[in-house]
């Protein structure tokens, strides 16, 4: 996809982490309120998927920043003060979706959401949305100077204050001989943890492992969120350090396109009641089936595109 | 040497911390369901 493409993708894309999770939070406080938890677990699902969508919206705002940089009335820092707002938002939204995904895991098992987690997931959604409005207000700074706090003269710099600085990852990932080396081990080995639950959950479905009922494997899926963790930071610690390698990358595309369709296929493992009902020695309905099936092609998908980024994508 | 001493002490520490925390998550469901 080329960088103009991707640009558009960040305008199109950019508005539902903030607008999606004010919603969503609005949403919340009123199932909390009410104590309605139907309601509760239908917003975790939202800030999940929301947590989701941030992937390509931070990706695409890199290729969008090599777009225009250099281009007449860009001013210069506005990008990088942005792009570390908008950097400490995203971590803060996959924090918040890990919990989200954490209450539904656990409602499943014991047929109501936590209070502990009901309450970790309201209040991250807070600190989220704010931290994700101010992220927002800063990129519409960069094309906008009517709304700009201090207006910004032709040729001025802004300087970066922002706590968490791309800048400063990609120094230390690039100085410290062991942090790409140890990155990409780490990687890896999220990469095994995540394949190992998805192919014993899903094969499960798919008639292998019979006798074992889909409530004993269903245990196993904190392990493969922990292994998709695990690769999410160092995936993004590359992304980070050479984002040149990564932007024009159709290799990258496609898998960040089968890991965020993945992602949702595995809310049918704790979303619906289906797999659920599997008991020992039962036969999965062919809904599951094809789902399980599709789980396992999608994640393979995720490895090939991956290990083909440098061979179809040119990266290194 | 020291590299490869390095790299193996610092991804043992990650898989440590990952596997204590996935420990606490499974076994804060143990004692409720299966």
């Amino acid at each position: 996809m080329s960088l103009a493409n991707q640009a558009h993708l960040h305008l199109l894309l950019n508005h539902f982490p903030t607008i999606g999770t004010i919603i969503a939070l609005g949403l919340y406080l009123v199932a909390i309120l009410a104590n309605h938890e139907y309601l509760k677990r239908a917003c975790l699902g939202i800030f999940l998927i929301i947590a989701l969508l941030s992937l390509p919206v931070y990706m695409s705002g890199k290729a969008a920043q090599e777009a225009i940089e250099g281009q007449p009335g860009i001013t210069g820092g506005l990008i990088e003060r942005h792009q570390d707002a908008a950097l400490l938002a995203f971590v803060f939204m996959e924090i918040t979706g890990a919990f989200a995904w954490l209450g539904l895991w656990q409602f499943r098992r014991v047929l109501r959401l936590a209070r502990w987690n009901v309450l970790t997931v309201f209040v991250l959604s807070i600190v989220t949305f704010g931290l994700m409005a101010r992220a927002a207000n800063m990129g519409g700074e960069i094309r906008h100077p009517e709304i700009q706090a201090t207006a910004a003269t032709e040729g001025a710099t802004v300087p970066d204050t922002e706590w968490l600085q791309t800048a400063s990852i990609a120094s230390f990932v690039n100085t410290r001989a062991w942090a790409w080396p140890a990155t990409e081990t780490l990687h890896f080995m999220g990469l095994c943890l995540l394949l190992g639950v998805v192919l014993i959950v899903n094969l499960r479905m798919l008639g292998v492992m019979k006798n074992v009922s889909f409530s004993a494997v269903h245990r196993l899926l904190p392990w493969g969120i922990l292994g998709f963790g695990i690769n999410l930071t160092t995936g993004w610690l590359f992304f980070i350090t050479v984002p040149e390698q990564y932007t024009q990358n159709i290799a990258l595309h496609w898998k960040m396109a089968l890991v965020m369709v993945a992602g949702v296929n595995a809310l049918y493992l704790t979303v619906f009641d289906e797999p659920w009902a599997l008991g020992p020695g039962d036969d999965a309905p062919l809904t599951a089936k094809v789902i399980a099936a599709s789980a396992i092609f999608l994640w393979l998908g995720v490895i090939y595109f991956g290990r083909m980024m440098p061979f179809i994508g040119g990266s290194f | 040497m020291q590299l490869a001493f390095g790299v193996a002490v610092r991804v043992i520490v990650v898989m440590a911390i990952v596997g204590v925390i996935g420990y606490l998550i499974d076994r804060s469901q143990s004692r409720r369901s299966l």
